[in-house]
């Protein structure tokens, strides 16, 4: 992985409102082809911060810098706004044929016809689901569509990649399998990336990096291992201990025989 | 009973001969009433996008009044284009009055509030997550909006026959800005009520069989449309 000096995306005193919920992040700084993950409680601001880095809120306070520009949610101008692409927790398929919806994005960009469908069916073949490109979206199972949300966000190719509990809808095979080619492409193509999850297995088998929230704050952020072993709070000590989920899973597995 | 069937039997039969009084009122009703529906509908949609789609100050308000004039009779609106299209009025000059351009823009002012209303539902019915991740994919405030409407393409067609049948059914405006002037103005809701009022029953039943198979086919058309590449 080749880290570059400047980070890809760089967050300092945000404030974000959202209701009465508000949403504060001191600092926060990634690099080229870093993979973050954000845990925390459902409600604690994941979706939110993601959705300030996507530039599709408006901070109240602070500053977030994409490839070393300073942004300004929605207003930010088309060119810097197409380097970060989110994926939302629902698929989010537009009524159409798998190929057209992966080939949103280029459209939108200008690239059209033979060459859109070309790249489309690059980021499908990437998914392992090229051989759907021809059907409607309507009839695909939620693993396959959420396949086709992620195709439709790396045919683009972004600078940095926003996933929002991508695999919260999935059944535990078609989840695993997903998370597996994900891990496998986000490192092929050194794509900087930041994931929220609800899961900590999840965060810590692809993310180099952990960040948990609680109430709109990151509690700690740093490389995953050490996130892990050395948590210097005692919520993400307690969100973060996987003794608990292992001694209850062998209590539960025990007591069935 | 045989009075209407007689009717039926007369009205098929005048649109199979092609005689021409019927085919150029039938022609025109299609040209005022399309050509209404059309302006509707851009204007219609962009209402609906626009209230449906964004938040600004007097929204809930502005939206009442567009769901109140759904109901808009049409003679209400026919006055108020006669007294803007008077001699006197403030468009007086134009010498629009008694004209089918007059009658478009009566049934246009008709139409857009039923498509715009519609319009408004069919876009507040689309996700908010959704169109954040058509932004989010790198739309303009413009692309979006047309994925919103192709999104949304089932409802606003709708919206289109609705607002197509209110107009090519209504009497009142067309009557009253247009004059059902004979070879001019004459539609075959205008021709229906001269034909009842002079006891003409059969041509009157005959004109409004004539109506029926029109908006039906209109319909049909607009449907088949709203149902492709529909699936379950």
């Amino acid at each position: 992985m080749v880290i570059e000096e400047s980070p890809v995306l760089e967050v300092e005193g945000l404030v974000v409102r959202r209701g009465r919920f508000r949403l504060q992040i001191r600092r926060l700084e990634l690099f080229q082809g870093e993979i973050l993950a954000v845990v925390g409680p459902n409600g604690s601001g994941k979706t939110t911060l993601l959705m300030s880095l996507g530039l599709l809120l408006k901070p109240e306070e602070g500053r977030v810098k994409l490839c070393g520009k300073l942004t300004s949610g929605l207003a930010t101008p088309l060119e810097l706004r197409r380097k970060v692409v989110m994926v939302f927790q629902k698929p989010l398929l537009l009524n159409g044929t798998v190929l057209e919806n992966v080939s949103l994005g280029l459209r939108l960009r200008g690239i059209r016809g033979k060459r859109s469908d070309e790249q489309a069916l690059v980021a499908l073949e990437k998914l392992g689901i090229a051989h759907l490109k021809r059907r409607h979206v309507k009839g695909l199972s939620g693993g396959e569509a959420q396949r086709v949300s992620l195709a439709r966000a790396l045919a683009v190719e972004p600078e940095v990649l926003l996933l929002d509990e991508p695999f919260s809808s999935l059944d535990p095979p078609s989840k695993d399998r997903l998370l597996e080619d994900l891990d496998r492409l986000l490192h092929a193509t050194g794509t900087t990336a930041i994931m929220t999850t609800h899961d900590r297995l999840d965060a810590m088998s692809i993310c180099d990096k952990v960040a948990v929230m609680c109430e709109g704050e990151i509690l700690q952020m740093g490389p995953t291992s050490e996130v892990v072993h050395r948590p210097l709070h005692p919520f993400v000590a307690e969100f973060l201990d996987l003794r608990k989920t292992k001694e209850r899973l062998t209590g539960l597995l025990a007591s069935k025989g | 009973m045989e009075l209407i069937v007689e009717g039926m039997k007369r009205g098929i039969g005048l649109l199979l001969r092609g005689d021409r009084e019927v085919v150029e009122v039938v022609l025109l009703t299609l040209q005022v009433s399309g050509t209404a529906t059309l302006l509707s509908l851009f204007f219609g949609v962009g209402i609906g996008a626009l209230v449906g789609l964004r938040q600004f100050p007097g929204r809930t308000f502005f939206l009442s009044i567009v769901n109140t004039a759904m109901g808009l009779p049409p003679v209400v609106v026919g006055l108020f284009v006669t007294l803007l299209l008077w001699r006197s009025g403030p468009l007086g000059a134009l010498g629009l009055l008694y004209t089918p351009t007059a009658m478009i823009l009566a049934q246009a002012i008709i139409a857009t509030p039923i498509i715009a209303g519609i319009s408004v539902a069919a876009f507040q019915s689309l996700s908010q997550e959704l169109r954040l991740q058509i932004l989010s994919l790198g739309a303009r405030r413009r692309q979006l909006v047309w994925l919103l409407i192709k999104e949304a393409r089932l409802q606003l067609l709708a919206a289109v026959m609705a607002g197509f049948g209110g107009v090519v059914s209504e009497v009142g405006a067309s009557m009253m800005v247009g004059g059902n002037i004979r070879g001019c103005t004459r539609v075959l809701t205008t021709a229906t009520v001269m034909e009842t009022a002079k006891g003409n029953f059969e041509l009157a039943i005959a004109l409004s069989v004539i109506l029926l198979l029109l908006a039906y086919a209109v319909t049909v058309a607009l449907t088949s449309l709203q149902q492709r590449g529909h699936k379950w």
